[in-house]
């Protein structure tokens, strides 16, 4: 739900509802547009799919201003939603703005905040913008001297000209790190416009700026009582998070995802503390009595807070039927299971709620479980005969354990050599490790995990999963607050010897349950190994058959059936598992993306 | 003779390049007990077709073990040689009678028997074919115990401008001058060594070592003490301290750096596990009360954890372990730890492949125990639950 999408050029009869149409699963509730002649032969029009949570206006013109945005802004500062779309008769602050932004669009759009995407057109100006760390997303491509642009890759096909070519390097990208990093996507010509950037549109002409640079904040200056006095401002800054995401939902109470481990616990705690009277729903999964689960932690902060509990049971039966489902509302393929227990507890949550916050934003902010392994890499250095310049990215991505150390076994070897081999790999990471802002290597992690995994992987997934159940999904530990907040956190008071995410614990130790404080990070444990070993097995096999994988001809069969088979010789690592999702999504996606056009 | 390269059946008469692909043979079939194919054989199965990296010692054993099936199918050599001998016996005893049958019978068994027995080697004639094999074709996947150890401190000064040999000024503390240009003087024979390539590239890694130093606010889960340095590359060189969070030093403080490292680490977490790992011995029974009483690890005597193997994990073992001794002897395959024990015989840690080794170490190390059987069966498959926070 609550999806933008539009197009900014020579007008295109029919196009914006052909768009509609594709993103009909966003757009239960109707969607409402507005449009207007910029000059001559060209046109704006912005869509909106309209949101359970906010049944209001988002789009609006006024003289030649038209603006839409999908998601919700926190700091708008005029009053938002707006009545009707039509209403000339907007309010003096939302006139004072838009004069504003006449005069300096960058800085008052830089300056909104929230979990929003945004199309504005000023003059002959056009504007897309992100929020800064990228909670909802928009794609756009510029094709035959229009821009288009939406929340989901599928709309912008609604243009039938725009080429729907796999990107050449995308592959082995994905099978690398399981998503799609950067502003790429799997598309030669489609772009994700990144977190906090803003793209502007003029004289047939792309420009992207992007604004936030949380790095910035880093900061050596040895404070009295830094303790104290990081720990403090996390506290605030997670407060005013979870205060603003709960102002969202005004009819019914959000809910929250609970996992059971600090992150979702410590959002938890803030929301019940911000609602006080209210009984919060919360939701949380398991696989069966027989795989590990979070129940203990979970317990804990259900009780505490006296939650309103739902828990759900996830087998593969109940969502093998919907998998394809799935990976289509992926988008561009994740190969990442925790899409499945996402999806469904969304649909779960969508029953009781219309805004749900969840804990995702704690690792990259904090600290998160891959910076022990590559500060122990730093220290021994680069191994005889590794070259200096990419020993850290190559290591990176050893340390991700996805798949590729398999890619040259696994991949056809001339589409490797097209994508650009390794290196076109070690080209996306360089530049983080090589930055001169942030200084610290424990700093440039995080920046690499806001910016990619968070970015790119975390936050889409929730948002496509939440947004295909009509739900909207909230982080507060990934606000634009948290993120500077921690960013200026000295190394040390995140990682504290073992203990990552330290100055969190911290700030909500008497919130939260010691046991919770003192367990090591989990994650949520997907058997995706014994499933691939047990009922998903013929599924697997059928869908990774021989047949299938030459008729795609990019994935080296043998390959894909010594995984199948759970084979330890000559596949390196034990992650068959994962390995295996990840290739039946981009199988699921490949099919129903690229396959079904051709 | 079996090329490795590409399997072209070569006959000796054609010389020690193959005809195919011009692969340069090592071993001479008719003097050397060893040939190309086997030692190329083991490399691949030991790395996993380029995946690990292995010491001396496992590809040592690796070729003991490959001797040892071929020495266990003997007995079925044996029985058919016989068979045989018997067989040829019969049909000769109509023409040359009772002894003359008898005595053909026994020589056939003899040659048999003699033909397809495997030679016996002694520790360091399998060190030597290494050796020699490596000389020719570098093995890339073995490790050597050099891995980190970095040049020898040198000064790089503006202020020694070195225009010809005639002028150079010996420093006085000995050390080495580095020029302009990137060049390295010895000062005991003012042989001038190009080593700015990797100069500049042990700098980059020196600098960031400097700078970690600086940052020791993190810490691993704990720190590993192996025996030798060669096990140490290994290990490292396989990821097992990215993989297990774990700090890996051998007993002898290698690597330098991050023995150095370690003791940071202590300071700042005075609780961190300092496990200790060793193979089958007398002196690694020994090695953590060595440890103990070494002034060098001082620093982490009261943090020291014995992970094994241990004496009492050995005497419950059922199976037959390779039992190495001096290097002039053979490896030999026995039950009898207290029998090899007492003759000085012992299996080192790195007996097993490394991906064996790796997979019961990853799980050791969390468990504070390593069972002899864990390593055993480290071949088997054994899923832990994945996590995707």
């Amino acid at each position: 739900m609550s999806c933008l999408f539009g197009y900014c050029g020579l007008p295109a009869p029919g196009l914006l509802t052909k768009m509609a149409n594709l993103l009909s699963h966003r757009c239960n509730l109707g969607w409402e547009q507005v449009n207007g002649k910029l000059r001559e032969e060209y046109v704006i029009e912005i869509g909106h799919g309209i949101a359970p949570w906010c049944q209001n206006s988002q789009v609006m013109q006024h003289n030649q201003c038209f603006l839409g945005y999908a998601g919700t802004i926190f700091n708008a500062p005029f009053t938002l939603p707006f009545d009707t779309p039509d209403d000339i008769s907007i309010s003096h602050q939302m006139e004072q703005w838009l004069n504003d932004l006449t005069y300096a669009p960058n800085t008052r759009l830089e300056q909104l905040e929230g979990a929003f995407v945004m199309a504005l057109a000023l003059g002959e100006n056009f504007y897309l913008l992100r929020d800064h760390a990228g909670v909802k997303v928009i794609y756009w491509t510029v094709h035959q001297g229009r821009l288009l642009f939406a929340s989901e890759i599928k709309a912008l096909f609604a243009d039938s000209s725009v080429p729907r070519r796999m990107r050449s390097g995308a592959l082995l990208e994905y099978l690398s790190f399981s998503f799609v990093p950067g502003k790429r996507t799997m598309f030669e010509g489609i772009e994700e416009l990144q977190p906090g950037s803003i793209l502007t549109f003029s004289q047939g002409q792309v420009k992207i700026r992007r604004h936030f640079e949380f790095e910035k904040q880093e900061n050596f200056l040895q404070k009295p009582n830094a303790r104290q006095y990081h720990t403090e401002a996390v506290r605030t800054a997670l407060e005013t998070s979870v205060q603003e995401c709960c102002q969202v939902s005004t009819h019914k109470p959000p809910g929250v995802f609970l996992s059971g481990g600090i992150d979702s616990s410590a959002v938890l705690a803030m929301t019940c503390k911000t609602l006080p009277d209210v009984r919060i729903p919360t939701f949380s999964v398991n696989f069966g009595a027989e795989y590990p689960n979070e129940n203990e932690f979970i317990s804990l902060m259900q009780k505490r807070y006296r939650t309103n509990h739902h828990e759900l049971e996830i087998r593969p039966a109940d969502f093998m039927t919907q998998l394809r489902e799935i990976v289509w509302h992926l988008d561009d393929p994740i190969g990442d299971p925790v899409t499945v227990p996402n999806y469904l507890m969304a649909k779960a949550a969508a029953k009781v709620t219309n805004v749900v916050l969840n804990g995702e934003g704690g690792d990259p902010c904090f600290g998160g479980p891959k910076n022990i392994p590559m500060l122990l890499t730093r220290l021994y250095g680069p191994m005889p005969g590794e070259p200096s310049q990419s020993w850290l990215a190559r290591n990176y991505l050893h340390s991700f354990q996805r798949c590729y150390q398999d890619l040259t076994s696994l991949v056809d070897p001339a589409v490797f050599k097209e994508a650009g081999g390794e290196e076109a790999l070690f080209a996306i990471l360089e530049p983080f490790f090589n930055t001169a802002s942030p200084q610290a290597f424990l700093n440039k992690l995080m920046s690499l995990n806001i910016r990619s995994k968070g970015a790119n992987l975390i936050l889409v997934k929730v948002e496509k999963m939440s947004s295909a159940n009509g739900l909207l999904a909230l982080p507060p530990l990934f606000s634009r607050r948290i993120i500077e907040t921690s960013m200026a956190c000295p190394p040390q008071l995140k990682l504290e010897g073992t203990i990552e995410k330290a100055i969190l614990k911290q700030a909500v130790m008497d919130m939260i349950p010691e046991p919770i404080i003192a367990r090591p990070k989990s994650g949520m444990m997907v058997p995706v190994q014994f499933w691939f070993q047990g009922e998903m097995r013929r599924y697997a096999k059928k869908l990774l058959s021989k047949k299938h994988l030459k008729r795609i001809g990019l994935l080296n069969p043998d390959y894909v059936k010594r995984l199948l088979n759970y084979e330890i010789e000559g596949v390196p690592g034990l992650r068959h598992g994962l390995k295996l999702w990840m290739l039946i999504t981009f199988l699921l996606w490949y099919e129903q993306m690229v396959e079904s056009f051709d | 003779m079996r090329c490795p390269n590409c399997r072209h059946d070569q006959k000796y008469q054609d010389g020690m390049t193959c005809q195919k692909c011009r692969y340069q043979f090592v071993f001479d079939p008719k003097s050397d007990n060893f040939h190309d194919s086997l030692i190329y054989q083991m490399v691949q199965q030991l790395s996993d077709n380029g995946q690990y990296y292995f010491t001396k010692t496992q590809l040592v054993m690796e070729i003991y073990k490959y001797r040892h099936k071929k020495e266990s199918s003997s007995f079925g050599c044996l029985i058919s040689a016989i068979f045989f001998g018997i067989i040829v016996a019969a049909i000769l005893f109509e023409t040359i009678g009772t002894f003359g049958s008898l005595g053909f019978g026994v020589i056939i068994i003899i040659a048999i028997i003699w033909i397809r027995l495997p030679k016996k080697w002694s520790i360091l004639e399998a060190k030597k074919a290494i050796g020699r094999y490596h000389q020719i074709h570098p093995i890339e996947h073995l490790v050597d115990g050099k891995a980190f150890i970095r040049i020898p401190e040198a000064r790089i000064s503006p202020v020694h401008k070195i225009h010809s040999l005639d002028s150079i000024e010996q420093l006085a503390d000995g050390k080495a001058i580095i020029t302009m240009s990137g060049d390295m003087i010895s000062p005991a024979n003012h042989q001038i060594q190009s080593i700015q390539q990797p100069l500049v590239q042990k700098t980059a890694a020196l600098q960031s070592q400097e700078s970690v130093l600086n940052e020791f606010f993190f810490s691993p889960e704990r720190i590993l003490i192996v025996e030798r340095d060669d096990i140490v590359d290994m290990l490292i060189r396989n990821h097992f301290h990215q993989n297990t969070k774990t700090v890996v030093v051998s007993q002898s403080g290698y690597p330098e750096f991050v023995f150095t490292a370690c003791q940071h680490f202590l300071k700042k977490n005075p609780n961190l596990p300092v496990q200790v790992l060793h193979g089958i011995s007398t002196e690694g029974f020994r090695m953590t009360n060595q440890l103990r009483n070494d002034a060098k690890w001082q620093f982490a005597r009261s943090n020291l954890v014995e992970l094994g193997i241990s004496r009492e994990d050995i005497a419950e073992n059922k199976s037959s372990l390779p039992w190495a001794c001096h290097i002039n002897q053979d490896i030999i395959f026995s039950q009898k730890y207290n029998k090899m024990l007492t003759k000085n015989r012992h299996v080192p840690i790195d007996y097993v492949p490394p991906n064996c080794l790796l997979r019961a170490l990853s799980g050791a190390v969390i468990s504070d125990t390593l069972l002899l059987v864990a390593l055993e069966e480290a071949s088997h498959i054994s899923y832990s639950y994945e996590s995707y926070g």
